[in-house]
C-alpha cells in the first residue's frame, strides 16, 4: 500500500477532526475567492472614469466595504479552524504511531533487537514520526485547499477573460511540471537524509555507551574521524535537498511573476482598447495575487509529502516486521503455575548470519525440582539453549516441552512468568531500588522485597543509603558496580518466585566472598524449583545433581561431579585447572 | 547490553533554557566565527537574498505605473499608451528575472553556509565530547548529551534558513511600508494604523504561547526517555512480562504530550483570525480614504490597486515573523545550550606543554593519596603504593573497595583532585598529556565494548597501522582465531549484526586481543578475566605471560590463577591497602588474603 495513503488512512480514526478540517478549508477557500471579486467591484465603483453598468453599480459602497469586513472575519475564523483541526489531527495520529511503535518493539523478537541500535531506532521515533506528522496538516488538510484555490482561481480567471486566463495557465503548467520532476528527485534524497541522520545518531550513541573503552585505548581521534565521515555525508545530502528546494521554489515563483507581467501588458492593452474595464483587470490582478499563495505552497507541499513518505516508510517497515516469536492463537491466556519439568527434543539452532549451528541435536530432560549445572567454553551454546526455553528465539529444529507441553502452545506471558532468568548483562532502570527489584512483580510488599534483597546480599548496601529503597539509581546503574547490578537482578528474579530458575553466569562479576554468600543463600531458595545453573567456576557444582558439559553446541559429557571426575574428560580437565592453582 | 536513555532533558531547568531569548548576544558572538569561515558565501548569499526581497517589493509599484501612467492615462495617444505599457511590462519581467536569479543564488549559498556551519559545530561538539573526563559521563545522562548533539544542532539547522527568511521578511516589511507611504501618504498612514492593534494582539498572546510550548517540550522529552529506556532494557521487559504495564505507562505519557500539544496548537492558531480581520480592516480603510480622495481628484485608481496589493502583502511578512518568532527563540536556546556544552572544561590537557612526547617507562607510585568522586564520599583513603617498572601486580578486594578507581586514576580517566600525589616515572601525572598517557597506558575492561564495524576493525581499533599478520598473531595467542574463522566472513564479519550473539566470554577475548595489538607500556586488566571459562582461561594464561613481559601490568581479579602470576599483591579494603606482598608471604600472614584464597578455591 502506498505510504502516503496509509498515513492518510489514520485520519479516518478521527473523522470529526478530518471533517471539521475540510469544512474550514472549504470555508476559507470560498471567503478567499470572493475577496478579489469584491475588491474589483469596489475599485470599479470608486473609479470615476468607469461608466460600465456592472452588477455593483446598484450597490452602496459602504455596504460593499462592510461585506468585505465580514469576509475578512469569516476567512480568519475558517483559517483558525483549518489550522487547528489539521494540527490537532496530526498530533493525535503521531501519538497513535508512537504507541504502536512502542508496542511493536516490545513484541519483536531478539533476532530484531540484536540487530537494531538504540540510536538508530530513536532517530525513527524522533525524526521520522515528526516527518510523518508534518505531512498531515500540509498534505492532507491543506492539499485540497491548495488544489481548490488553484482550480477556483483558474475557473474565475477563465470566466473573467479567457485569453488572459490561458496565458496565466500556460505558465502555471510549466511550474507544475518543474515541481513534479523535483518531487521524484527529492524522494530519494530525503531517504538518504534520514538514513545519514540515523547513522550519525548511532555513532554518537555507541560512542557514549563505549566511552570507557574509547578512553582506555586513547581512541578519541579514531572516533572523531569516524564521526567526521558520516557528518560530511550528512552535510552533503542536506545541501542537495536545499538546492533542489531552492531551485523548485524560486522557479515556480518566477513563473508566477512572469504571468503577472504578461497580464499587466495584455490586460492593459485590452483596457486601452476598451475590450475590458479597469475593475475586471483589478480583480484579475487580485486573483493572481491570491494564486501566489498556493503556488508558494506547492513547494512546501512537495517537500512535506516526500518527507512524509520516506519517514513513513521507515516507520511502517518496523510496524510491518513480523515477530518470529508469536503467541499461538489458541493458547490459554489465564496464568497458571508450571510444575517445571523441562525437555529439549532434538534441538538444533542456527543464527541467521552464522554459517555454523550454535546448537546441534540437543536432547535433554530435566525433571521437576531437579538442579542441573551447565558448563563449557565461551560460545559453546549454553546461553542460547536456555534462551530457547524463554522463547527469545525458537529453535530451527526440534521442540522444547515444559510439563509435557510444546512451549509454542503456551501463552508467552505465562511461559516467561514461570521462568526466572538471571543473565550476564543486566539492565537497571532509571528508577528507585525498590521499583527495580519489583520490576516483574509490581504488587510485591516491602517485606518480600527486603527478603529477596537479603538473599541476594544487596539489602545491607541499599539500607546504608539515605533514602534506602526509595533511592534513585542513575541511568543504567552508572553508580553501581557490576556485582551490585547483578545482585539487584538476582533479587528481581527471586521476587517472581518462579518454578523454573535459570542462573546464566550470574555471579561471575561478583567477588569470591560475596559469591559464596549469595550461593549459600540461594541454596535455601532453590528448594522446590527446577534450577539451571550456568557457570564457569566449578566450586558449586558438587551439590548439583546433574552436570552437563557443552562444547561447540553439543552436549559432550553428563553426570554427577564424582562421575565426571572419574571419566577423565573435559570436566576433569577444567576442574584440575581450577584447583591446581 | 549497556544502554542509555534519552533522559528528560531538563526537569528543573529555567524557562530560558527551554525556550530562549529572541536575541542572545552570547550565541550570536559564538556563532559569528563559524559563519566568518564562509564569509564569501555568506556575503554573496545575504546580498542576493536582500536584493531579491527588495525587487519583489516593487511588483505592485510596477502595476501602479502601468495603470496610472499608461492604461488609464487619457493625456497620451492610444499607441503611446500601448508602447509605454509594453515597455513597463518588459522592464517588470526583466526586474523579476534578476529577482529570480538573486533569489536562487541567495538561497543556495546561504543554505550551504548553514550546512557547513552545522557540520563544523557537530564536529566540534563531538571532539569536545571525547576530551571530557569520565566524571562528566557519569553525571550526565547520555540522553541529554544525545539531545544536545543531535536535537539542538537540528534545531539550529532550522534556524539558519529562518534567520535569512526573517531578514528578507523584515526587508519586505520596511519596503512595503515605505512604498505605501511614498505612493500616497494619506492612504498609507491610515491603512497602517491597524498595525499597532496587531502588535497588541501579539503581546497578549506571546507569554501564554511560551508556557504552552515549554510544556510540550517537557512532555515529549519524557516520551523519548521512556521509549529509549525500554529499548535498552528489552530483555528485562520481555523476560518479566512488563509489556502491558509498560505500554500503559507509555500511553499515559503520550497522552500528556498530546494534550499539551493540542493546547499549544490552539494558541498558535489563535493569531490567524486577528491577522485576517485586520488585513480586511486595513483594505477597507484604504478604500474608504481613496474613494474620497478620488472624488477630490487627489489620487488615481492605480494607487488604490497598488495600495491594496501592498496591504495584502504587508501581513505576509508579519505573519511569517510571528511564526518564526518561536523558532528563533528555540534556536537561541539550542545555541546557548550547545555553546555551554563546548565551554565545559575538559580537565585533561590534550598536549604536553612543550609538545614533546614523554616516554613512559612504567613506574607508578601513589603517595598519601586520597580520592573522592563528585559526591565527596572518599573512595580512596591514604594510599601508599609503589609499582616497579615492568612488574606485575594484582589488586584484590571486595566489590566497591576502590580497586577500579585506583586503576582508572592511573589511566588518567579521572584527574586526581584531592590530597596526595600520583607519580608516573617519578613525575606527577599532571605533567603528562592525555596523548602521553593514552598512547602508552591501556586498560582492558570488564565489558569490552564492541563498536559497529567488522571484527578486524574492532581489533585494530585506533591502531590503524596494525598489519593483518599482527592481528591474526594476537588472536591466535589469545585463542579466538578459530572462532573468528568459523564466522561467515571471518575477520570481516560485522559485529553489529552478530555482536549480541557473541558470548560475553568471546567478547572478552576480543578485548584481550585488542590490547595485545595495541602493545602499551602499562596494561591494566580490570576484572577482565571474570567472564572467561576455565578452558579459555588456561589458553590466555599463557598469552598473559607473554603479554605481561616487558611492561608494567596491573591485574584486578577474582581468580587466583591470575593473581598468583603477579610479583606483588595489594589487598584493598574500604579504600585502604590492608596488606601487600607476594602470594607466599601473604598466605603466611593468614589474614585477609588467606581468607580470600580459601573462599576462591573450593574449600
Amino acid at each position: 500500500m502506498n505510504v502516503l495513503i496509509r498515513i492518510a488512512s489514520y485520519t479516518l480514526k478521527f473523522k470529526p477532526y478530518l471533517l471539521l478540517g475540510y469544512v474550514c478549508t472549504i470555508g476559507a477557500v470560498v471567503s478567499y475567492l470572493m475577496i478579489p471579486e469584491l475588491l474589483g467591484g469596489i475599485v470599479d465603483k470608486i473609479d470615476p472614469s468607469s461608466d460600465s453598468e456592472s452588477f455593483y453599480s446598484s450597490i452602496n459602497l459602504y455596504f460593499l466595504l462592510f461585506f468585505l469586513f465580514v469576509l475578512g472575519c469569516t476567512r480568519g475564523l475558517f483559517s483558525y479552524g483549518q489550522n487547528y483541526f489539521g494540527e490537532a489531527l496530526s498530533f493525535k495520529i503521531s501519538k497513535i504511531l508512537r504507541d504502536q511503535l512502542y508496542d511493536q518493539t516490545q513484541k519483536l523478537d531478539f533476532y530484531f533487537h540484536n540487530k537494531s541500535h538504540t540510536g538508530e531506532m530513536m532517530s525513527r521515533v524522533i525524526v521520522d514520526i515528526e516527518g510523518m506528522r508534518m505531512f498531515i496538516p500540509m498534505g492532507i488538510i491543506r492539499s485540497p485547499y491548495v488544489f481548490l484555490m488553484f482550480v477556483g482561481c483558474i475557473v474565475l480567471l477563465l470566466l473573467k477573460d479567457t485569453e488572459l486566463a490561458l496565458y496565466a495557465c500556460s505558465f502555471l503548467v510549466i511550474a507544475g511540471l518543474i515541481s513534479a520532476r523535483m518531487r521524484v528527485k527529492l524522494r530519494g534524497i530525503w531517504l538518504k537524509v534520514q538514513e545519514k541522520n540515523a547513522e550519525l545518531n548511532a555513532i554518537l550513541q555507541e560512542n557514549l555507551n563505549g566511552i570507557k573503552v574509547v578512553k582506555a585505548f586513547y581512541a578519541e581521534d579514531h572516533q572523531i574521524n569516524k564521526f567526521k565521515n558520516t557528518n560530511e555525508e550528512f552535510k552533503d545530502v542536506n545541501i542537495k535537498v536545499e538546492n533542489y528546494r531552492a531551485v523548485t521554489m524560486t522557479t515556480v515563483l518566477f513563473a508566477y511573476w512572469m504571468v503577472l507581467g504578461l497580464v499587466l501588458a495584455v490586460g492593459g492593452i485590452k483596457v486601452i482598447n476598451g475590450e475590458m474595464n479597469i475593475g475586471d483587470l483589478t480583480s484579475f490582478m487580485f486573483y493572481l495575487q491570491l494564486l501566489a499563495m498556493p503556488v508558494r505552497m506547492i513547494g512546501w507541499l512537495l517537500n512535506a509529502s516526500t518527507r512524509g513518505s520516506t519517514c513513513g516508510k521507515r516507520i511502517f517497515d518496523i510496524l510491518d516486521t513480523e515477530s518470529e516469536i508469536k503467541n499461538n492463537k489458541n493458547t490459554n491466556t489465564n496464568f497458571f503455575r508450571m510444575k517445571g519439568e523441562i525437555e529439549f527434543q532434538n534441538i538444533s539452532h542456527q543464527f541467521p548470519d552464522s554459517i555454523t549451528e550454535s546448537l546441534k541435536n540437543i536432547n535433554l530432560s530435566i525433571s521437576k525440582n531437579q538442579k542441573i549445572s551447565i558448563t563449557g567454553e565461551a560460545g559453546s551454546g549454553k546461553s542460547t539453549l536456555v534462551q530457547l526455553l524463554l522463547r527469545f528465539y525458537d529453535p530451527k529444529n526440534g521442540i522444547v516441552l515444559i510439563d509435557g507441553v510444546d512451549i509454542r502452545n503456551i501463552n508467552l506471558g505465562t511461559l516467561r512468568r514461570n521462568i526466572g532468568y538471571v543473565h550476564q548483562d543486566v539492565f537497571i532502570f532509571n528508577e528507585t531500588f525498590g521499583n527495580n527489584i519489583k520490576y516483574g512483580n509490581p504488587d510485591a510488599s516491602m517485606e518480600e522485597i527486603i527478603k529477596v534483597s537479603k538473599i541476594s546480599q544487596i539489602h545491607d548496601y541499599i539500607n546504608s543509603l539515605p533514602e534506602k529503597y526509595d533511592s534513585l539509581i542513575s541511568e543504567n546503574g552508572a553508580n553501581l558496580s557490576g556485582g551490585q547490578k547483578q545482585r539487584i537482578s538476582i533479587a528481581r528474579t527471586l521476587l517472581l518466585n518462579p518454578p523454573i530458575l535459570i542462573l546464566d553466569d550470574s555471579t561471575s562479576s561478583v567477588d569470591a566472598t560475596t559469591e559464596n554468600e549469595i550461593q549459600n543463600s540461594l541454596d535455601e531458595l532453590v528448594e522446590g524449583r527446577t534450577v539451571i545453573n550456568i557457570a564457569h567456576k566449578l566450586n558449586n557444582f558438587k551439590k548439583s545433581g546433574n552436570i552437563i558439559v557443552m562444547h561447540n553446541g553439543v552436549i559432550i559429557e553428563t553426570g554427577t561431579h564424582d562421575n565426571l571426575l572419574g571419566t577423565n574428560g573435559v570436566y576433569k580437565k577444567i576442574y584440575d585447572l581450577q584447583t591446581s592453582n | 547490553m549497556i544502554g542509555h536513555t534519552f533522559g528528560p532533558m531538563s526537569r528543573g531547568n529555567s524557562d530560558d533554557e527551554m525556550f530562549g531569548k529572541l536575541y542572545d548576544y552570547n550565541v550570536i558572538k559564538r556563532l559569528l566565527p563559524y559563519i566568518w569561515r564562509y564569509k564569501i558565501y555568506s556575503l554573496i548569499g545575504s546580498v542576493c537574498t536582500l536584493v531579491s526581497a527588495g525587487l519583489a517589493v516593487l511588483i505592485p509599484y510596477f502595476i501602479k505605473i502601468g495603470i496610472d501612467d499608461y492604461i488609464i492615462n487619457d493625456q497620451i495617444s492610444s499607441s503611446e499608451q500601448q508602447s509605454g505599457l509594453l515597455f513597463v511590462s518588459f522592464l517588470f519581467i526583466l526586474t523579476m528575472f534578476v529577482a529570480w536569479v538573486t533569489n536562487l543564488i541567495g538561497q543556495i549559498f546561504l543554505a550551504r553556509v548553514g550546512q557547513y556551519v552545522l557540520r563544523d559545530i557537530r564536529i566540534d561538539m563531538f571532539s569536545h565530547l571525547q576530551k571530557l573526563n569520565l566524571n562528566y559521563f557519569q553525571e550526565t545522562k547520555s540522553g541529554s548529551i544525545m539531545s544536545r548533539l543531535m536535537g539542538d544542532t537540528n534545531q539550529m539547522q532550522e534556524s539558519f534558513s529562518i534567520v535569512v527568511m526573517t531578514l528578507a521578511d523584515i526587508l519586505s516589511l520596511v519596503g512595503i511600508c515605505t512604498t505605501l507611504l511614498l505612493m500616497n501618504l494619506k492612504i498609507g498612514a491610515f491603512s497602517l494604523s491597524v498595525v499597532p492593534l496587531l502588535l497588541l494582539a501579539v503581546l497578549v498572546w506571546q507569554p501564554r504561547a511560551k508556557s504552552a510550548f515549554i510544556n510540550v517540550r517537557i512532555a515529549i522529552s519524557q516520551v523519548y526517555s521512556s521509549f529509549s529506556e525500554n529499548l535498552n532494557g528489552m530483555k528485562e521487559v520481555q523476560n518479566f512480562n512488563r509489556e502491558k504495564s509498560n505500554y500503559n505507562t507509555f500511553k499515559i505519557e503520550t497522552d500528556k504530550h498530546l494534550n499539551s500539544a493540542l493546547k499549544a496548537q490552539k494558541l498558535s492558531s489563535a493569531l490567524l483570525p486577528p491577522v485576517d480581520i485586520l488585513t480586511s480592516a486595513a483594505i477597507i480603510i484604504a478604500a474608504f480614504v481613496a474613494s474620497n480622495m478620488i472624488k477630490d481628484n487627489t489620487t488615481e485608481i492605480g494607487v488604490i490597486i497598488a495600495s491594496v496589493l501592498y496591504i495584502q502583502r504587508l501581513f505576509d511578512p508579519i505573519r511569517n515573523l510571528m511564526m518564526q518568532y518561536t523558532s528563533i527563540q528555540r534556536s537561541m536556546a539550542s545555541g546557548s545550550r550547545l555553546f555551554e556544552f563546548l565551554d565545559i572544561s575538559p580537565q585533561l590537557k590534550s598536549t604536553s606543554i612543550n609538545n614533546v612526547k614523554n616516554i613512559i617507562k612504567g613506574k607508578i607510585e601513589f603517595k598519601n593519596f586520597h580520592f573522592s568522586y563528585s559526591n565527596n564520599i572518599e573512595v580512596l583513603n591514604n594510599i601508599n603504593m609503589t609499582i616497579k617498572e615492568g612488574s606485575t601486580v594484582a589488586f584484590i578486594g571486595d566489590t566497591g573497595a576502590g580497586k577500579s578507581t585506583l586503576a582508572s586514576l592511573i589511566t588518567g580517566l579521572y584527574p586526581p583532585k584531592d590530597k596526595g600525589e600520583l607519580l608516573i616515572d617519578d613525575q606527577s601525572i599532571n605533567n603528562y598529556s592525555r596523548s602521553d598517557i593514552g598512547s602508552q597506558i591501556s586498560m582492558v575492561l570488564q565489558d569490552p565494548f564492541l563498536f559497529q564495524g567488522t571484527i578486524k576493525e574492532n581489533l585494530k581499533f585506533n591502531q590503524s597501522n596494525a598489519t593483518d599478520d599482527l592481528i591474526i598473531e594476537a588472536c591466535k595467542s589469545i585463542g579466538i582465531h578459530e572462532y573468528i574463522l568459523s564466522l561467515e566472513n571471518g575477520y570481516n564479519t560485522s559485529v553489529s549484526e552478530r555482536g549480541v550473539n557473541m558470548s560475553q566470554g568471546q567478547r572478552q577475548l576480543m578485548g584481550f586481543a585488542r590490547a595485545l595489538i595495541k602493545n602499551p607500556k602499562v596494561l591494566i586488566l580490570d576484572e577482565a578475566t571474570s567472564n572467561i571459562d576455565s578452558i579459555s582461561e588456561q589458553k590466555i594464561q599463557d598469552a598473559l605471560k607473554i603479554l605481561f613481559k616487558n611492561r608494567t601490568s596491573i591485574v584486578i581479579a577474582h581468580r587466583l590463577s591470575t593473581i598468583k602470576m603477579s610479583d606483588n599483591i595489594f589487598v584493598i579494603k574500604g579504600g585502604k591497602i590492608t596488606e601487600n606482598g607476594s602470594h607466599k608471604k601473604l598466605m603466611e600472614l593468614k589474614s585477609d588474603y588467606y581468607e580470600f584464597t580459601v573462599s576462591s578455591t573450593n574449600d
